[in-house]
């Protein structure tokens, strides 16, 4: 078996694809076929009985591996003057040529195990690809390196004049374990961690998995002295699945650096597993600028960015800088991305617009304990956990209130040759500042109740793969489609 | 149209296999299913493939590409050339045997897909969107 190569000539330079590719390949067969076989195989080992479907899943998983060798040995990536070949597939085939200038991005990861073998994970993104997925994955050798980082050369522009020169930022780690665990959620964690205690389950036997919830529950006992029973399994599932999605999203995000070169930016990040993004300026859709409940009580922000394929992968988020207060920011941004600029928020929601801010919200913080109420007189044996779930909705709901309010006295947007919005997204506050040509659609709803307000919602969306969309609410219609109107000479 | 006929006898020859199969246990089925599936088969082989081959119009110039195709519901795509991002060629087993490509024109949230065209005219294709790409 030839291993992975470099093959120059013709102004050509052909990359074949690591041994690794083999495996990769083998994945989706894992758990239902290699690992049963291999199983069935050890057994025959110790008692010498072998069955005739341990034969005949044998056959098939030397079928299998037959059918990844082949596609290995097919797949490779050819690099040429102004654009590059990736070959894929052995039965269905698939050529890609891309124009070097069309990669928005490429993703470098170097995994323990893979660093042993030299191997590198690559994937290249363009805007046409899936919101989801990587354009093209590869596997290819570390000394490969080279050659890949001259798909995405450093180059001056008007923001970043001198290509030679280096410019860095380390996030510290304390911002980075502030950015883990505002960005968490005890949902995304248990979604995490129950695929890998099941598969550790089928690895190591069922005891194990039995194990693990059996140190649930009795955490969950302990806690029975605060909080009601049935409360208590609840939060400690909910805890659980936090510490999980925190340390998770620490292992893979810190230590943070930003290194520009020119205008090539390089986000390198990753505990365990080293990533690198590599993306020009010119590839940035537009910068946003969120604050979480969790941040907003530190004063600090998150800066991240729209890339196709930056921010694509599960633990990766599209950060430039993960935490900092609101001056610091000022500060960096006009350092790495001086384009960025804010230009100030000129259409702002009108006073008679504040109580559909704050309406909605305010009803239900008066709903939550005339429902508890209600389920009291109901249920009476569940009290304790109706009072718990209230008291934790209560709160909720008060973030949501105070979100609601800043969304009225900071939420805007300005119309222009940059365009600036802050409104909120989900639980965080959030501007967006974007270039207008980056925009794909600007809409304009009114909904029964806003026409006779004349109010308007205005959606942004941003023309990038994963398009990103910032809606700011009850602004004054005829203000806004004036100032369209001006802006892009057109008449409504 | 060999591609798609092609098809069609794979198609076929699976529900027939099916048919035949069946036809012990479920007789009436069976012959139900044949009886939908050969007219159905012999409309699409003599009446449909040789409309549809027809009614393809692929142009290129240096604004965009278009193609045109359809029998019952006639379709029309535009992808300008300006939001052309890659373009990508692919071949199943059956197309490969005939000599056939297909090609893939990938722009932002979009594509328009040219399924069957032979490796000549794929190349020349490819060689003139190439041309004005450059141009």
């Amino acid at each position: 078996m030839s291993g992975p190569s470099l093959h120059k000539g013709g102004g050509k330079t052909v990359i074949r694809s690591h041994p690794f590719m083999i495996l990769a390949y083998l994945k989706p067969y894992l758990f239902v076929l290699l690992l049963p076989v291999l199983r069935g195989l050890l057994s025959y080992g110790r008692s010498g009985v072998l069955s005739r479907l341990i034969v005949g899943e044998a056959l098939l998983a030397l079928l299998i591996t037959a059918v990844a060798v082949a596609k290995w040995h097919r797949c490779r990536l050819t690099l040429e003057k102004g654009y590059i070949r990736i070959r894929e597939g052995l039965f269905f085939t698939k050529e890609a040529i891309i124009p070097k200038d069309k990669i928005a991005s490429m993703y470098l990861e170097m995994r323990p195990f893979f660093w042993l073998f030299h191997a590198l994970v690559v994937r290249l993104d363009t805007e046409a690809g899936r919101p989801g997925k990587s354009d093209f994955d590869l596997i290819l050798s570390r000394r490969h390196i080279p050659a890949l980082l001259e798909l995405l050369p450093p180059k001056p522009d008007r923001a970043h004049p001198d290509p030679g020169r280096l410019r860095q930022y380390h996030a510290p780690t304390l911002k980075m374990l502030l950015m883990a665990a505002a960005t968490s959620s005890s949902a995304t964690g248990l979604l995490l961690a129950a695929p890998v205690i099941n598969k550790a389950g089928q690895l190591l036997g069922a005891g194990f998995s039995q194990r693990v919830y059996g140190t649930l529950t009795q955490a969950a006992s302990r806690l029975e002295t605060i909080i009601p029973a049935g409360a208590s399994m609840l939060a400690v599932l909910l805890l659980a699945g936090f510490a999980v999605s925190a340390l998770y999203a620490f292992v893979t995000t810190a230590p943070f650096r930003l290194y520009i070169k020119g205008d090539r930016f390089t986000a390198s990040s990753g505990l365990i597993a080293r990533r690198r993004t590599l993306f020009r300026a010119e590839a940035i859709n537009d910068v946003l600028i969120q604050q979480s409940p969790v941040m907003g009580l530190l004063r600090h922000y998150t800066v991240k960015v729209s890339v196709a394929g930056y921010g694509k992968r599960r633990g990766e988020t599209a950060v430039v800088i993960p935490a900092a207060g609101k001056k610091e920011i000022g500060g960096l941004l006009e350092e790495i991305l001086p384009d960025a600029e804010s230009a100030p928020i000129a259409l702002r929601p009108p006073l008679r617009a504040l109580p559909r801010f704050l309406v909605f919200p305010i009803l239900l913080l008066a709903a939550i304990p005339a429902a508890a109420a209600l389920a009291l007189r109901l249920f009476p044996a569940f009290g304790g956990f109706i009072r718990f779930t209230a008291a934790v909705l209560l709160v909720l709901q008060l973030v949501m209130v105070s979100l609601s309010l800043r969304r009225y006295t900071k939420g805007g947007i300005t119309f222009g040759s940059r365009i600036t919005a802050y409104s909120s997204k989900w639980f965080s506050l959030t501007e967006m500042r974007c270039s207008s040509d980056r925009v794909g659609v600007i809409r304009l709803l009114q909904f029964p109740l806003d026409i006779p307000k004349n109010l308007c919602r205005v959606r942004v969306t941003v023309r990038s793969e994963s398009a990103h969309t910032l809606s700011v609410p009850h602004l004054d219609y005829r203000l806004v489609r004036k100032a369209l109107e001006e802006v892009y000479r057109v008449k409504f | 149209m060999g591609l798609w006929r092609g098809r069609l006898t794979l198609v076929l020859l699976a529900v027939l296999a099916a048919g035949v199969i069946l036809l012990p246990f479920f007789p009436l089925a069976s012959l139900i299913l044949w009886g939908i599936f050969l007219p159905l088969s012999g409309a699409a082989w003599f009446w449909y493939f040789p409309r549809l081959q027809k009614s393809y119009r692929l142009t290129l110039s240096e604004e965009a590409v278009t193609l045109t195709r359809g029998v019952l519901i006639r379709r029309q795509y535009l992808l300008p050339c300006p939001r052309l991002i890659y373009v990508e060629q692919f071949s199943t087993p059956l197309a490969g045997l005939l000599g056939l490509r297909g090609i893939r024109l990938r722009a932002a949230r979009g594509r328009l897909t040219v399924p069957a065209l032979g490796k000549e005219d794929a190349a020349a294709f490819l060689a003139r969107l190439g041309e004005f790409n450059r141009g």
